[in-house]
């Protein structure tokens, strides 16, 4: 895009020193040099330097831009966690993130082609659909750094995906989740190639339509049947087991590192949240019975997500609300009315980072 | 117990003095005193005389933090421990005091105009004085914090050098990025 050579800041100090009579209020950060912008930036989120900053002008783009930079920020900045949220209606897909409760801006610009799949550590997995191909890429949705990935084989049309971070190796994996058959690739060469193993046999030809839950190097892949069954993945072990839900509907969402079934009960005005404290158990506790009238009428349609630490988003589709559960004061606030249009298709936690820098550079560019 | 004097030049030929513990708060000074380069005065190139007093007041105030201050309250405080059973206590009050006090100073310290502030960072940078570094570069990213890339170019007198084009793009990602969505 623009040229690293492009600095501003060169301009010799006796030129500056003539204007600075006439100038002195004005002049500020033309001629201080690139270390301290650099220093002042790194005070910002990445969203200020990506939206608004790159914009000021060339050098400041150039230094957003550099490898070292980016580096640094990923290091230094404490990004806060929000949510990804991907909208499809009439003009296409509509990606946002939601930081806090209070504020949702768009990051990509509405279109027909860009599907998430999943999110992990800051990086999207996106299906890129133009003229009838589909093509996979793990994007960073601030920075629109992609890689593009090769196509699995697995055989039929039913198959999910996943794709996560898992931390005890700093790697990434993408799974393809088909009939009884499991695609994997890990992210850590140039050209990464897909790997089959078994799937879960038990559960073939049952995949969920929803994206998989990703706690804790495992993930959780919902099922069609039987309704009361998750299907968990050990990430480093790639290795599959069954886990039974206490109730056959309701959503999975993390709380606290633990796996979650969120049930509503919305006849009884009721909200159940059941937790597994011991993966390997399968003992289920009834953490909490809450009393919420607000959440009665017709919410058949919601989706839940983990927010943040302690608290749960749970979008109410029909009435385009959103409540906010926080788990440690056993509260549910409701939140204001949603603006949407069209239907939320995808939703996860995510952090907005420069996580594709620290990932490999060359692979990304 | 007297420290060592040492003595800076400016820009514009004035000497300043300074002790030789204060001097220690600069990264680039100690570095100096360490080779042994003690004898003369060390010249300054890249710092004012407007701005020179300025860093030394604040390498006074910071210098001898980590050295004879710090001694000189614990010294205070041994005395008083016999007396007063809860020793942590009287230890984190003292400490808190310290940390408003040096609080207040800040503030008082870092109210004056972007000129100075401009030259300032400079002189922190180029002399390696971490503390000082920060706090005018926090001070500079609050006068950025919360504008539009018009506002930063307006009042910080930056000439927007992209091409028509690039402009034109970069309004668009704008639009968007500003267009908040979703609640009432």
């Amino acid at each position: 895009m623009f040229n690293l050579k492009d600095f501003c800041f060169c301009l010799p100090w006796v030129i500056l020193k003539e204007e600075e009579e006439e100038e002195e209020e004005e002049l500020f950060i033309p001629h201080l040099n690139q270390d301290i912008i650099s220093n002042i930036l790194l005070k910002f989120p990445i969203e200020s330097l990506e939206f608004k900053f790159r914009y000021v002008c060339k050098s400041w783009n150039s230094i957003i831009s550099d490898k070292k930079f980016r580096n640094q920020h990923l290091h230094y900045s404490k990004p806060e966690p929000g949510l990804i949220i991907q909208t499809y209606d009439e003009y296409g897909y509509g990606t946002y993130f939601m930081s806090g409760t209070t504020k949702v801006q768009q990051l990509i610009k509405q279109n027909y082609s860009s599907k998430i799949l999943g999110c992990s550590n800051g990086l999207a997995l996106v299906e890129w659909q133009t003229n009838g191909c589909r093509d996979l890429q793990v994007l960073n949705p601030i920075t629109k750094q992609y890689l593009q990935l090769p196509h699995h084989q697995l055989s039929g049309a039913h198959y999910q995906f996943g794709f996560a971070f898992v931390s005890s190796i700093s790697k990434f994996k993408v799974i393809c989740l088909g009939k009884a058959q499991c695609g994997i690739l890990t992210l850590d060469c140039l050209n990464p190639k897909w790997r089959m193993i078994e799937g879960p046999a038990a559960i073939s030809n049952s995949i969920g339509q929803k994206p998989p839950i990703l706690i804790n190097g495992y993930m959780y892949w919902y099922l069609y049947y039987p309704t009361d069954v998750v299907s968990s993945m050990d990430l480093i072990e790639e290795k599959f087991s069954e886990i039974r839900l206490p109730c056959s509907i309701g959503n999975l969402v993390e709380i606290e590192g633990h796996l979650s079934n969120i049930v509503i009960q919305p006849n009884h005005g009721l909200l159940v949240i059941w937790l597994l404290k011991d993966v390997h158990g399968g003992q289920w506790v009834k953490q909490h019975t809450i009393i919420c009238h607000s959440l009665e009428e017709g919410c058949l349609y919601t989706e839940t997500v983990s927010l943040r630490n302690e608290e749960i988003a749970i979008f109410d589709y029909c009435n385009k609300m959103l409540y906010v559960f926080d788990v440690k004061l056993e509260k549910l606030k409701m939140m204001n009315k949603i603006k949407i249009s069209g239907f939320i298709e995808f939703c996860s936690p995510h952090v907005n980072s420069y996580t594709s820098s620290a990932f490999d550079q060359s692979l990304m560019d | 117990m007297s420290s060592t004097k040492i003595f800076l030049k400016s820009s514009d030929d004035k000497t300043f003095e300074i002790d030789e513990t204060a001097a220690r708060a600069s990264e680039t000074l100690k570095n100096i005193i360490d080779g042994g380069c003690l004898d003369g005065v060390i010249p300054l190139p890249n710092v004012s005389s407007n701005i020179l007093p300025k860093v030394i007041e604040y390498c006074k105030k910071h210098g001898g933090d980590n050295g004879s201050s710090k001694k000189i309250a614990n010294g205070g405080v041994d005395k008083d421990k016999e007396i007063l059973p809860d020793y942590d206590e009287e230890e984190d009050k003292r400490e808190k005091v310290r940390v408003d006090e040096l609080k207040k100073w800040e503030e008082e310290y870092m109210d004056f105009d972007q000129q100075v502030l401009y030259d300032l960072m400079l002189a922190a940078n180029y002399l390696h004085i971490k503390g000082l570094l920060d706090l005018t570069v926090e001070k500079a990213a609050s006068m950025i914090r919360g504008r539009t890339p018009d506002q930063i170019r307006e009042n910080f007198n930056i000439n927007s050098d992209f091409t028509p084009e690039e402009e034109e793009e970069m309004i668009l990602i704008e639009d968007e990025w500003d267009d908040e969505w979703a609640f009432d």
